[in-house]
């Protein structure tokens, strides 16, 4: 018996019930019983004590010995019954006798009680024991039973466990295991109409489920599988035309079709769409056929009528499915000869972004084709549609490819890329020219070689600085360097960066216009400019300055005040005006002569333009003895300090002037108006308020600064 | 006739014929009451056969019959119920003077007494002692074990025990002997019946003055005649041997003739002074 093992579990029990029975219930229950034989033979006891007290209270002593006679006579388990007086005379039996005490007797004394007092006792000695021997015996006979008979249900039990659980089960398991490892075939046991059946059933529609469902996922494997191997094909497989070819090989298997095509769409001039074959089944029977398919490699069959069987996905937009096709070949644009279509499925294709891409037709399925033969394929449709699209613009990417390299190749100014570590990406031609070099002798190194050698250092800097910091001074606008041809010749260049990302490669775009010859023209240009403004100073200087001394003569300053008056009236500023003249300069002139008064007006006039140094000012030469300044932008306070500084400076001066009633030297007279003008202001009534104040400064005693503010500045 | 009043005059003939008193048909039936000394039981026993025989021997039809006790049979035969009795001497007398029953036969192979027993061991050797002493006794009218001892007691002894009465005689030879009492008052044939253990070790002190046995007495109703009949019938019996046997069971060890004056020395003893009604 192989399950000796599953019998365990009932011997166990076995022999714990047996235990339990043995050693727990049976003495237990041999304790009740003695208990309660005792409890028995008390009673009885109790009851013969009542009787035999009557008899004792009758002195009835026959009576009582022949009951206490038959009392002992019923009662085998009664060694002896002794019934004693209070007063310890024996009444029963007749004579005394002592049996030896021993553990088996139990001796249960009763007192007689008659009205509360105790006339003596009755003494039984029985042998409990004796008692409970049969009840015993009993016992462990039906203890015994119990065992045998449960040892005897535990072995027909497990037997029948064994054969109608445990064999069938295991056969289950060996045959569940075999499934688990893949081997579906394996028979599963066949059992009796047992509670088994209905689980060995289930089993097996298990086992066909997951045979199904293997069946399902080897297939959707192999349909991911031929997608990613278009995929990767597309990637690495120049020939689009073999991966196209590819693809439909693949579908016809999946499909289990026998010819189809793929195709994409594209718009023609009045924006129709109509169908371009990318790849067609080659079943060419004929010339003509023939001639058919190899436009189709060509690329240059189109299918433009799409109204028919053929074109109705593309007009739906859905899959078109036709088991029974009634339609002429010919109209399909299929020529003559063409096998017949049993069955038909026209399916769009779109790309990611829901756009239609193109389309794919299959003809002649073996059983035909239903929704779900066309949806379980879904993934190949949306890798086709995908493919279709990405196909295309791959010609496009190249074609612009080709267009931008294009572009720089012929460029005028000279373009270099390259990357973050200064390593020159691309060379076009005209930096060729520009820099003199070959475009391999350029690529690959740094771009510091195109640089002088002071740049270069700096440029190093420049590019840490850059990536550290992301500002870099040539990115973003054109600058004006210099660079270092081939032959060591450095020359300025103008220079426009650009920095290009894409995805994580930075990229650094330079346009580099050689401007040398400019340069050379702009320093040409600079000097005859240089030139021309000197003749331009000099020409102007002619008009506007006065002969003798040198500073700007009258006509400056009425034009300088005219222009000042409306750049203070624009700005809203302050207009200052000082007029001064010399004090008593006739008598000057009538005294030392007139070359004299010449030579002190020019030292004057020199002296006090080093005071107005400031842009704006202008001093000039009001009259003969009269001299002016326009301070722009200046406010009497500072205009009167301007004056006083004038007066101390001729007095620093000290021009001697034996003639001068207010002093022994040259001295002046000031008059300092500030105004702010408005749009109505002249020129005059400033001439005339300064003109007022310095009439003031003259006639209170001459030699002093007096402003139109009325502030009397002493001398 | 309709049957229900057929029905009728049956019935009514019946309860006519059934009220006629029952002498008048049969011949006489003679009650037969017997002292309950044992149980009724037994005393049926030992006596369907005797009345049987009798009935054989004298052609007269014999009903037995008793009463439950002895106090009640007392009032029986004080009444004249029964025809024939068969009762101590002591209530012989009591019912000849009441009634005028007179004896016909009796045991004349023995004679009635009653023995006074003490342990074996005891100190008391004379009558005299047990005066104020417990004497235990059966029952206050047991005529040979209380009766007579009491009576003797008083008239002859002069002394005054007391008494208890342990309802048998086994039952006094017990009281004696586990000492209970000083003495005890019974009969020899009680005695003899003992078992060893308890009759080696008593010891009988006095015996009472002895006086004739148990008669079966007739009632003065009877005819002589039918007396006479009943008398010889016994006597018949009492030579017969299977008879003998039936008749030594009442006790009658030898059935003789009985004679009033035969209870003359009883009559004497003044029992009927102790007697306990």
């Amino acid at each position: 018996m192989k399950f000796i093992k599953y019998y365990i579990p009932f011997l166990f029990v076995m022999g714990s019930l047996a235990i339990i029975l043995h050693f727990f219930w049976l003495p237990y229950y041999i304790d009740n019983e003695l208990q309660s034989s005792l409890a028995h033979e008390q009673e009885k006891t109790r009851l013969i004590s009542d009787t035999v007290l009557s008899a004792m209270l009758s002195g009835d002593l026959a009576e009582l010995h022949t009951m206490l006679d038959s009392v002992v006579e019923n009662n085998v388990a009664w060694n002896s019954v002794i019934l004693m007086k209070v007063d310890g005379t024996q009444l029963y039996p007749l004579f005394k006798s002592v049996l030896p005490p021993s553990d088996t007797v139990s001796i249960i004394k009763y007192p007689l009680i008659y009205n509360e007092q105790k006339l003596g006792n009755i003494q039984v000695q029985t042998d409990i024991d004796s008692l409970v021997a049969p009840k015993l015996q009993k016992l462990q006979h039906l203890e015994l039973l119990v065992l045998a008979s449960s040892f005897l249900i535990m072995l027909i039990g497990v037997f029948l466990q064994n054969k109608f659980i445990h064999n069938p089960l295991k056969k289950l398991s060996i045959a569940s295991s075999k499934i688990a490892e893949g081997d579906f075939m394996m028979p599963l046991p066949k059992t009796s109409d047992t509670v088994l059946t209905k689980f060995v059933e289930n089993f097996n529609h298990m086992r066909n489920d997951l045979k199904h469902r293997e069946n399902q996922i080897m297939r959707q494997q192999m349909i991911q599988d031929s997608v990613h191997n278009m995929q990767s094909k597309f990637l690495t497989v120049q020939d689009t035309g073999a991966v196209y070819c590819d693809m439909l090989d693949t579908l016809l298997e999946l499909s289990e079709s026998h010819f189809g095509l793929i195709g994409e769409v594209k718009y023609d001039e009045k924006n129709q769409p109509y169908l371009k074959i990318l790849v067609m089944t080659n079943i060419a029977w004929d010339i003509p056929s023939r001639n058919m398919f190899e436009s189709v490699i060509k690329g240059e069959l189109n299918f433009t009528n799409i109204d028919n069987l053929l074109g109705q996905a593309l007009i739906t937009g859905r899959n078109v499915i036709d088991n029974k096709p009634e339609v002429d070949l010919l109209s399909l644009g299929l020529s003559k000869g063409h096998p017949e279509l049993k069955s038909f499925a026209g399916i769009p294709m779109y790309n990611g972004k829901q756009q239609l891409t193109g389309m794919v037709a299959l003809a002649n399925a073996k059983n035909g084709y239903t929704d779900n033969s066309i949806s379980e394929l879904n993934i190949i449709w949306n890798a086709i549609g995908n493919l279709i699209d990405a196909f295309h613009r791959k010609e496009l990417l190249s074609d612009r490819e080709a267009h931008l390299r294009a572009i720089v190749d012929n460029a005028v100014d000279g373009i270099i890329v390259i990357d973050s570590n200064g390593t020159v990406l691309t060379f076009n031609p005209a930096a060729e020219e520009i820099f003199g070099y070959n475009e391999s002798e350029v690529i690959n190194q740094c771009i510091t070689i195109l640089m002088p050698p002071m740049y270069a250092l700096h440029y190093k800097e420049d590019i840490a600085t850059h990536i550290n910091n992301g500002r870099l001074e040539l990115i973003g606008s054109s600058k004006e360097i210099k660079g270092m041809r081939r032959n060591g010749e450095e020359f300025f260049m103008e220079v426009s960066v650009a920095e290009v990302k894409t995805g994580t490669i930075r990229h650094f775009t330079g346009i580099v216009r050689d401007i040398s010859k400019r340069k050379e023209q702009e320093s040409q240009l600079l000097a005859a400019q240089a030139i021309l403004s000197k003749n331009n100073d000099q020409l102007l200087g002619l008009s506007l300055r006065d002969g003798l001394t040198g500073i700007a003569n009258r006509r400056c300053f009425d034009e300088t005040l005219d222009s000042e008056i409306k750049r203070a009236t624009r700005l809203g500023s302050s207009l200052s005006l000082i007029m001064f003249d010399i004090d008593h300069f006739k008598l000057y002139n009538d005294y030392y002569g007139h070359v004299e008064g010449d030579n002190c007006l020019t030292s004057l006039a020199n002296s006090i333009a080093d005071i107005f140094k400031r842009d704006g000012d202008l001093l000039a030469r009001y009259g003969g003895e009269e001299f002016a300044v326009i301070l722009p932008m200046t406010n009497n306070e500072v205009a009167t300090k301007f004056a006083e500084v004038v007066h101390e400076k001729i007095e620093m001066l000290a021009l001697p002037h034996a003639k001068s009633p207010t002093a022994p030297h040259v001295t002046v007279s000031l008059g300092v108006a500030s105004l702010k003008p408005n749009k109505n202001t002249t020129a005059s009534e400033l001439i005339k308020l300064a003109d007022e104040a310095l009439y003031c400064a003259k006639s209170e005693g001459r030699n002093q600064v007096y402003s139109s503010n009325m502030k009397l500045i002493n001398a | 006739m309709k049957k229900s009043d057929l029905l009728a005059i049956f019935t009514m003939a019946f309860i006519n014929i059934s009220l006629i008193p029952s002498e008048v048909f049969a011949e006489t039936t003679y009650t037969l009451g017997v002292v309950p000394q044992f149980d009724a039981r037994r005393t049926q026993k030992i006596w369907t056969p005797i009345l049987k025989r009798l009935e054989d021997e004298t052609g007269l039809s014999f009903k037995l019959a008793g009463s439950p006790n002895i106090p009640e049979f007392e009032k029986d035969f004080t009444a004249g119920k029964y025809d024939i009795a068969y009762m101590n001497p002591y209530h012989l007398i009591v019912a000849n003077e009441s009634q005028g029953y007179t004896p016909i036969v009796r045991d004349i192979g023995r004679k009635l007494y009653g023995i006074i027993v003490v342990k074996k061991d005891s100190p008391i050797t004379k009558i005299e002692q047990l005066d104020g002493k417990l004497i235990a006794l059966p029952a206050p009218n047991a005529l040979g074990a209380a009766l007579i001892p009491r009576t003797e007691f008083s008239t002859k002894f002069n002394i005054k025990p007391d008494y208890t009465y342990v309802k048998s005689h086994t039952s006094v030879y017990l009281n004696v002997l586990l000492g209970q009492v000083a003495a005890g008052g019974g009969v020899q044939k009680t005695f003899s019946q003992q078992k060893p253990d308890v009759s080696n070790n008593l010891r009988v002190l006095y015996e009472t003055t002895k006086v004739s046995p148990h008669p079966i007495a007739v009632h003065p109703r009877i005819n002589p005649e039918i007396s006479k009949k009943i008398q010889d019938a016994f006597l018949k019996m009492a030579k017969s041997e299977a008879d003998a046997k039936l008749l030594q069971k009442i006790p009658m060890k030898k059935l003789g003739i009985a004679n009033l004056s035969d209870y003359d020395e009883l009559r004497e003893m003044g029992l009927e002074d102790f007697y306990v009604k």
